[in-house]
């Protein structure tokens, strides 16, 4: 692990020794590096994740047994969701955050260091110890990510695997609650002067959001989880069948599981807000709107949790049906703005972008199948089944991967100051992007026609072959699309420093005024900021200007979607008026 | 910037409980029998005396708080001139108060156990050993981070703004968890 | 620091309206705790920072038309490096694992070095060079 994390940051200017390099990484409270940590580590994750998938579709590729036995295939896909879910999305989410952030407001680092690095042990340690249950006699746990009482109690699913699987989980958890903490008091504590709220870049608004889920959620999965592990192991009694239990954890579970839904979906959300502007030449298009938005989705999701739980009969569904599909129309806004956005704007279709704009179109898909899911007649149809598999990867696939590899083309320069190479990123694109359709488009149909999720097996007879093999074609091509991207890091740790504050040229937040990679407290002076981008309005004046004279509204501060930006005319015009003297900060 | 972080913290504590209560009201609402048998066997007006000490060192905790407020570390008078106490006084009176909330506690739990209720004995025993115990839990954290705030004051030859402040986060954990256990209380003791 | 407020204030508002709904729709006992209780969370840190948002003046990033230099000044305490977060997370970590494989001694060591690792974090700047 310690290879992937060196390789993925880290690369000092001057080499120092191993030794001291292994020290810094040990004893670092550089938000940057903490980040980078956060990064390599998900990453890993995302690799042997992706691995045991590869196993499971070979699996699934042949009618009976052939790679795996029924019980290794129950860890392999419960491993599988929990560590895609909890040990890669989520602190993913905090290896952006905690990169990214800091320098989009202009802080030094976030409010508290230590605890910041705290987080990332923690986060590391319970990951080993969940995972660890594959070197007990008796295997990984096996009750799927879900841990559906009374499956998982110590009668039906002995073994340490579950005990250690339920206790890293929590561990993880913690670190998850603590990083969320710092993120919340660093966003309203530690914004540079003139950064008020509304001149927030939208990644920082949804770290703040997802954060502030992040509390709703979590200690919810901790006190559920350790509750689980008090009757598996001082024989307790929260969740016996006799006084309806099991849907008791299934409500704890999705209180806390679907708020976790839209953690790993918001900032994926933000990144992708980052990205479209910079390449479309053009100011964001509703930012209020979208402010809005993942507030409303972030509340909504609070209270939609048992729509997973249509099929249990124990639920009212007129009340979560009809809080899901609200739910589509702040989603709907954030879609209209993205592509307002876009509209009229000078495109270029550079890496960052094309993943931007693979992840419009996968998530599409699985938000529309969700819309399909929130009504429970046809719920009633599908549930369990593979399209909600389907489903399901389009949604989280679709935002968590593609806005990572966005993330990572477009702020690569930033973390290493190094580019990575466009011809093989678009390689890897197409590749994944046409493997990743392969693989799930088909799984809507084989959902409808009944094959059952969780399955190791089906029979010829069944008629689910055909599809299976299309999908598990599709699954080793996206496996492959790793090995460019691989590749491409390798390249890129070679290749020569940028030397610029923004390589791409168009750079709106504040994260493109400082050298990349930043110095260790991040900025040497700060500009001034007048709007959500003081970066572009330094290095483009003139063209900032010409922004602001085409909205009438903005300008006058008249009713506008529309960051704040008081005192942002006079500052260009006086920009404009130096400039000409020394042409200072031209791209 | 330290209190603002402890509070959106302890916020997110609540919903620990959260998961807690949940299961406690759950499950009373569905055996309703079990929760007639079984509350007869707490012992009320001991637990409310515990609970009155426990209240009260919230407020000794507060005065312990001005004094690191006005910067007065140690006592100016006697030691039984209150007026004149400083923090380290009023922090070492509020430890023992908590030490005796919780030796009181093992104690009920000692009575409870020898009258048969137990964790793994029925669903009420669960829920009342895990509520009440992950309480424990959090008031001996809160007793170790009052051991921290003066071993700080006895280590540091000067009282500092830092030490103030993390004399004022520990008291807002304190306050937080007193106010989970009057929550606990009326649910527990007094509802039933 | 009210528009940050205003964020809790929302969400608690936004809480408090369906908290109740629910419980009249479906009489559920787990959604309708959970719920309330994160309704007091919102609330909790809206009332802590509306209360500190109406006693102070705004801060520089709170101002519309603040200078880079109006934030000049100590902003925090930043350390450079420190190795206790490394060796509390491990001891908890041996906390943690000691329990899920039910082996005490673990959790009894665990608790013994993760006081010296608390302790350490804590005293970190109160020790050596930093004494004062």
């Amino acid at each position: 692990m310690t290879a992937t994390q060196a390789r993925v940051g880290a690369v000092a200017p001057t080499r120092k020794p191993l030794g001291q390099q292994v020290v810094r990484l040990l004893t670092t409270t550089d938000h940057k590096l903490i980040g980078k940590l956060y990064l390599g580590t998900s990453f890993a994750w995302f690799l042997i994740a992706g691995l045991m998938a590869m196993l499971i579709r070979s699996e699934l590729a042949f009618p009976g047994n052939q790679v795996v036995n029924d019980e290794l295939y129950n860890q392999l896909f419960t491993m599988h969701g929990t560590i895609m879910l909890l040990l890669f999305a989520t602190p993913l989410f905090f290896g952006f955050a905690n990169v990214i952030m800091p320098l989009q407001i202009g802080a030094p680092d976030v409010a508290f260091p230590r605890l910041n690095m705290f987080s990332y042990w923690l986060f590391l340690f319970g990951g080993l110890i969940a995972a660890s249950g594959f070197l007990t006699p008796t295997g990984a746990a096996n009750f799927g990510w879900t841990a559906y009482a009374p499956l998982s109690d110590a009668v039906r699913s002995p073994g340490a695997g579950g005990d250690l699987w339920i206790m890293g989980l929590w561990l993880a958890g913690l670190g998850t609650i603590l990083g969320a903490v710092n993120f919340i008091t660093t966003i309203i504590c530690m914004r540079a002067p003139g950064m008020t709220m509304f001149r927030m870049p939208i990644f920082v608004w949804n770290t703040l959001v997802t954060s502030l889920l992040v509390l709703i959620a979590f200690p919810i999965l901790a006190g559920a989880l350790l509750s689980l592990e008090a009757d598996r192991l001082f024989g307790a009694h929260v969740f016996d069948t006799a006084h309806g239990g099991p849907i008791l954890w299934q409500h704890l579970f999705w209180f806390f599981g679907h708020p976790e839904v839209y953690i790993i979906a918001l900032p994926f959300f933000g990144i992708v807000t980052e990205i479209l502007p910079v390449f479309s030449r053009k100011p964001i298009f509703g930012y209020v709107g979208l402010v809005g938005a993942t507030v409303a989705i972030a509340l909504y999701s609070v209270a939609v949790w048992a729509h997973h739980m249509f099929v249990t009969g124990a639920i009212d569904l007129a009340f979560f049906s009809g809080m899901t599909f609200i739910i589509a129309v702040p989603t709907g806004v954030k879609f209209f703005n993205w592509i307002g956005t876009m509209w009229g704007g000078s495109l270029s279709f550079d890496t960052p972008m094309l993943w931007s704009v693979g992840f419009l179109v996968t998530f599409l898909f699985g938000g529309l199948t969700g819309v399909i899911l929130a009504s429970p007649p046809l719920d009633f149809h599908v549930s369990d089944s593979y399209f909600v598999v389907a489903h399901f990867h389009y949604v989280v696939f679709g935002t968590v991967v593609f806005a990572m590899f966005a993330g990572f083309y477009f702020w690569w320069p930033k973390m290493t100051g190094r580019m990575l190479d466009e011809r093989l990123g678009k390689l890897h694109f197409w590749l994944l992007f046409v493997g990743f359709h392969t693989t799930f488009l088909v799984q809507h149909w084989l959902g409808v026609e009944g094959m059952p999720r969780r399955y190791a097996d089906y029979l010829p007879e069944d008629g689910f072959t055909l599809l299976n093999q299309i999908s598990t074609v599709g699954s080793f091509l996206l496996a492959a699309s790793t090995l460019p991207f691989l590749y491409n890091v390798y390249q890129a740790a070679k290749s020569p420093m940028v030397g610029l504050d923004d390589p791409w040229g168009w750079g709106r937040s504040l994260e493109w005024a400082t050298s990349s990679p930043p110095p260790r407290h991040n900025f040497v002076t700060l500009p001034r900021i007048r709007s959500e981008s003081p970066a572009f309005d330094l290095h483009h004046p003139e063209v900032a200007a010409m922004e602001m004279d085409e909205n009438d509204a903005e300008r006058e501060g008249r009713l506008a979607d529309a960051p704040d930006v008081d005192g942002r005319q006079e500052m260009l015009r006086d920009r404009i008026n130096t400039d000409t003297d020394d042409g200072e900060g031209r791209a | 910037m330290v209190s603002v972080g402890t509070i959106i913290w302890l916020s997110s504590e609540l919903m620990f409980f959260a998961a807690l209560f949940a299961s406690y009201f759950t499950i009373r609402a569905v055996s309703p029998e079990l929760w007639a048998q079984e509350t007869e066997k707490l012992n009320v007006p001991f637990a409310t005396a515990n609970t009155i000490i426990l209240v009260l060192s919230s407020l000794t905790c507060q005065l312990g708080v001005f004094a690191a407020e006005r910067g007065q570390a140690g006592r100016r008078g006697s030691l039984f001139n209150f007026g004149a106490w400083g923090l380290r006084e009023w922090f070492i009176l509020t430890y023992i108060m908590g030490a005796v909330f919780i030796g009181g506690q093992a104690l009920e739990y000692a009575e409870l156990m020898h009258e048969g209720m137990t964790i793994p004995d029925s669903a009420y025993g669960t829920m009342f050993y895990l509520t009440t115990g992950f309480h424990g839990l959090h008031v001996t954290g809160g007793l170790l981070a009052f051991l921290f705030v003066l071993g700080r004051t006895y280590v540091a030859r000067k009282f500092t703004h830092e030490q103030a402040v993390s004399a004022i986060v520990v008291s807002y954990y304190w306050h937080f968890v007193d106010v989970v256990w009057i929550g606990l209380f009326a649910t527990i003791y007094l509802i039933q | 620091m009210k528009v940050e407020a205003w964020i809790f204030i929302i969400t608690g508002i936004f809480l408090l309206l369906v908290s109740p709904a629910y419980w009249v729709i479906t009489g559920d006992w787990t959604g309708t705790s959970a719920l309330t209780m994160a309704t007091l969370l919102a609330l909790m840190v809206a009332l802590y920072l509306g209360f500190h948002a109406a006693k102070m003046e705004p801060r520089p990033e709170d101002r519309k038309d603040a200078e880079i230099a109006d934030g000049a000044g100590e902003l925090g305490f930043f350390p450079p490096y420190s190795w206790w977060p490394l060796w509390c997370g491990s001891t908890l970590a041996v906390i943690v694992f000691g329990t899920a494989m039910q082996e005490w001694w673990l959790v009894i060591l665990g608790f013994t070095l993760g006081a010296v690792a608390l302790s350490g974090w804590i005293f970190e700047y109160y020790r050596g060079e930093h004494a004062h």
